[in-house]
């Protein structure tokens, strides 16, 4: 064969390739036509908007059919979305589409919708009181541990069987690696919520699922107790503004709630206290203080006292409060 | 002069006679018309009693058996009506309660704060007995087990190593008394000499319905762990689990699976799971609720939970099985119309039937964040409702209109033949029992006097009290 054919089968050969490899890249990579959902991450029973879009593919004069779990459900013309709703947990929904184009050309996709759900959990590295029932909330430069626990075929998961990618903030990735459901973020300024996001696939399998979280940032919180040597600490009953008590000593415990743990439990903790604006002394890692009664029993003594708390640490972790305690004659208390 | 005089005597005797007569008149027409009363039907208009921010908490004087008059609920000529409504079964502050029952009786033991002494109360007659006196000064918390002959006392103890205060739990066996005083002891519930220690800082503990177990929480390094202790035996404590979230309220079932809430707050969503400590799953159950709070039923398969809404702590209906069905899509959860917390609610030996303390709360409270921090109070109303028929809920007292006395339930309990609701009172942790009136015969239509309008005394009560 003379050299001028050859060539001519090259060109040949080379032009019918570049005609026909976006079809058959079309054709064997069919996610040129891709498919997203609202909820991005739907639960079981839940109204889930399913829409379509493709950039190779002229959806916009397209007939389309859209079939769901065998059954047509829709047929029209550029109709790329439908709503549908999942089933219960373990159920899939089969999503399938016919889209004939203008010039006659079919394909055909399937999308599977399954509910899965990813609960983000989180928890606080900040004080609150033994016996406390109620969550710590996350302040000022506090650490704030979040935790995903991801279902995506039952109710039921065992959270080490999935692969998580954190990110912090939106853009700054904190950790991914199988079983990692964990990972520990610091908090900024009181009122500035921290997002943190994750994406949760079951290795695999396709399914996937997101979740993103907003956490609230407070600022800590002073309440006192009364502590009495019969007693203890009347962790359920908070001391009113103004107290009355018929004894000649009362004993006042702080609850420095939402200051960051570590700071408390060690001691780094500044405490203020004052009596009638005079300084008073406190023990016990400065969490309680004294009152004595200096007057004659027959009288009424009151003493205002004020307390300042605040974490040289985290300096924004900070508060105050007061109460008045008047010591009362006996026969005058109720 | 003479007849003026006695003209005048006269006229003074009529008079007084006529203020007699008026002031005579007067008092029969007020007894009169608070005994007529009004017959109440079931499924009446809610009643609450309502939350108040600064709420008084009154002294308890005298003996341990103030008691009220039930006055306007009921046939008044019921014998049942002779014993007092509410009962106060000690003044003293209690850490814990359980109902123990003995020759087909209930009575109820419960520990005091303020030594740890173990009691027992026959909650229809008030007699008590003091069943140890081993002396445990500042009790926070106390569970029974063992058919309440095993308890577990909390308290505080100084650390000298970490200079502040650790909890410290105790599992304690009550022992028979060995001499005259018929007063018993504790006893460690592993042995004298047994080196069995439980960590300190055990943040919380929960024990199974038919007292055989116990749970406890301890946070570990890379989150929480949850052992098992057997309360009949002497078994070495058990490692069930490990969780790198720790922030649980648990509640341990027979079987040994475990409801596990996050703690809550107000505007938090909160989520509760059960645990399977055979297969290490969990299994989601009530899911995304503010301020979630949770207590299910002994089998787990009914669970009680409340959701922080615009209009109130709002107490719902979970159930693993579907509820009902909506256009083939099943319904697992079920509005109760009751503003309360779980924890004021106790289930019924039934299983279906539950019994809560229920309030009004006020706006700009947190709940359940500012009640768990002791900042605001409830002043309860008792109902009770079974699951089968949530939309009926029955009212049942009103302490406020017994006996001029608010509580703040906590710790209820019902006794196996529901004739009692045991609880204590957060406003000063003193113990009451409440005599569950019999329920109310059914209004026939023929019984109705149309002619019959309501005083707006007898309005207000079928409309019950609004917040303030």
């Amino acid at each position: 064969m003379n050299i001028v054919l050859k060539k001519a089968i090259l060109y040949i050969g080379v032009l019918c390739f570049l005609v026909a490899s976006p079809g058959i890249a079309f054709a064997s990579n069919f996610d040129l036509v891709t498919f997203s959902t609202t909820p991005k991450t739907p639960g079981a029973n839940t109204s889930v908007l399913i829409r379509m879009e493709s950039f190779a593919v002229n959806l916009s004069s397209a007939k389309i059919l859209w079939y769901v779990n065998k059954n047509l459900i829709k047929e029209s013309v550029a109709d790329t979305s439908l709503k549908v709703s999942t089933g219960d947990f373990g159920e899939e929904t089969i999503i399938d589409v016919v889209i004939i184009t203008a010039n006659g050309n079919s394909y055909n996709k399937q999308f599977i919708l399954a509910p899965a759900e990813v609960d983000v959990l989180w928890e606080a590295q900040t004080y609150t009181p033994p016996f406390y029932k109620g969550k710590a909330m996350p302040t000022y430069k506090s650490m704030v541990k979040v935790t995903a626990v991801p279902r995506f075929k039952s109710l039921s998961s065992d959270p080490s069987e999935y692969f998580y990618t954190w990110t912090y903030k939106q853009t700054l990735n904190i950790g991914k690696a199988l079983g990692k459901n964990s990972v520990i973020v610091p908090m900024g300024f009181a009122g500035a919520p921290i997002p943190v996001n994750v994406e949760v696939s079951l290795p695999g399998t396709n399914w996937k699922g997101e979740r993103y979280l907003s956490i609230p940032v407070f600022v800590p919180k002073l309440v006192m107790y009364e502590q009495s040597s019969l007693l203890g600490i009347s962790y359920h009953h908070a001391l009113p503004k103004i107290v009355e008590t018929n004894g000649t000593q009362f004993t006042l415990h702080v609850a420095p709630y939402f200051f960051s743990s570590d700071d408390v439990y060690a001691g780094n903790i500044a405490f203020k206290w004052y009596a009638d604006r005079r300084v008073m002394p406190s023990d016990q890692a400065y969490l309680n203080a004294t009152l004595e009664k200096t007057g004659k029993e027959t009288d009424t003594e009151t003493k205002s006292v004020t307390l300042s708390i605040q974490n040289p640490n985290r300096i924004l972790q900070s508060a105050s409060t007061q109460v008045t305690v008047s010591f009362t004659p006996e026969d005058n208390t109720q | 002069m003479d007849l003026e005089e006695k003209n005048y005597k006269k006229w003074i005797i009529i008079a007084i006679g006529i203020v007699l007569i008026a002031i005579i008149a007067v008092g029969a027409f007020l007894f009169l018309r608070n005994k007529s009363g009004t017959t109440e039907g079931t499924g009446g208009v809610l009643s609450f009693g309502q939350l108040g921010e600064d709420t008084t908490r009154d002294p308890i004087t005298g003996n341990n058996t103030i008691t009220g008059s039930s006055t306007q609920n009921g046939n008044t000529d019921n014998p049942a009506d002779e014993e007092p409504m509410f009962r106060q079964l000690t003044p003293e502050s209690v850490a814990g309660i359980t109902n123990v029952v003995r020759d087909g009786k209930t009575y109820v033991r419960y520990v005091l704060r303020q030594t740890g002494y173990v009691y027992e109360v026959n909650p229809a007659t008030g007699e008590t007995t003091q069943l140890t006196n081993t002396l445990i000064p500042r009790i926070y918390e106390a569970y029974f087990g063992n058919n309440g002959n095993t308890v577990i006392l909390r308290h505080l103890t100084l650390n000298p190593i970490l200079l502040r205060d650790v909890i410290t739990t105790r599992v304690e066996d009550i022992e028979e008394p060995m001499d005259e005083t018929n007063i018993g002891k504790l006893q460690n519930h592993f042995g004298v000499d047994s080196e069995v220690k439980i960590a300190d800082d055990i943040t919380f503990v929960s024990v199974s319905p038919d007292g055989k177990t116990m749970l406890y929480l301890l946070p570990v390094p890379d989150g929480i762990s949850g052992t098992i202790i057997s309360l009949v035996d002497k078994r070495t404590p058990k490692e069930i689990f490990r969780n790198s979230f720790s922030e649980w309220l648990p509640q341990l079932f027979d079987n040994g699976s475990i409801l596990l809430t996050t703690k809550p707050s107000a505007n938090i969503l909160g989520y509760s799971y059960l645990y399977d400590p055979t297969t290490k799953i969990m299994t989601r159950l009530v899911r995304e609720k503010n301020g979630l709070t949770t207590m299910a039923d002994e089998s787990g398969k009914f669970v009680l939970y409340s959701e922080n809404t615009p209009g109130g702590s709002s107490l719902s209906l979970y159930s693993k099985d579907a509820l009902s069905s909506e256009e083939g899509v099943n319904i697992y959860e079920q509005h109760i119309g009751l503003n309360t917390l779980p924890e004021k609610c106790t289930w019924a030996a039934s299983g279906t039937t539950i019994y809560c303390g229920a309030y009004n709360n006020s706006k700009g409270t947190q709940i359940p964040d500012d009640w768990y921090q002791g900042l605001v109070s409830f002043n309860d109303s008792f109902w009770k409702m079974n699951t089968t028929d949530l939309e009926n809920i029955i009212y049942v007292a009103d302490p406020q209109k017994e006996i001029q006395r608010n509580f703040d339930v906590t710790h209820p309990l019902v006794d196996k033949d529901e004739k009692y609701m045991i609880f204590i009172d957060k406003n000063d942790d003193s113990l009451w029992s409440l005599r569950i009136p019999p329920p109310i015969e059914k209004i026939e239509d023929s019984n109705i006097d149309e002619t019959t309008t309501l005083t707006p005394e007898e309005l207000k009560d079928a409309v019950g009290t609004t917040a303030q």
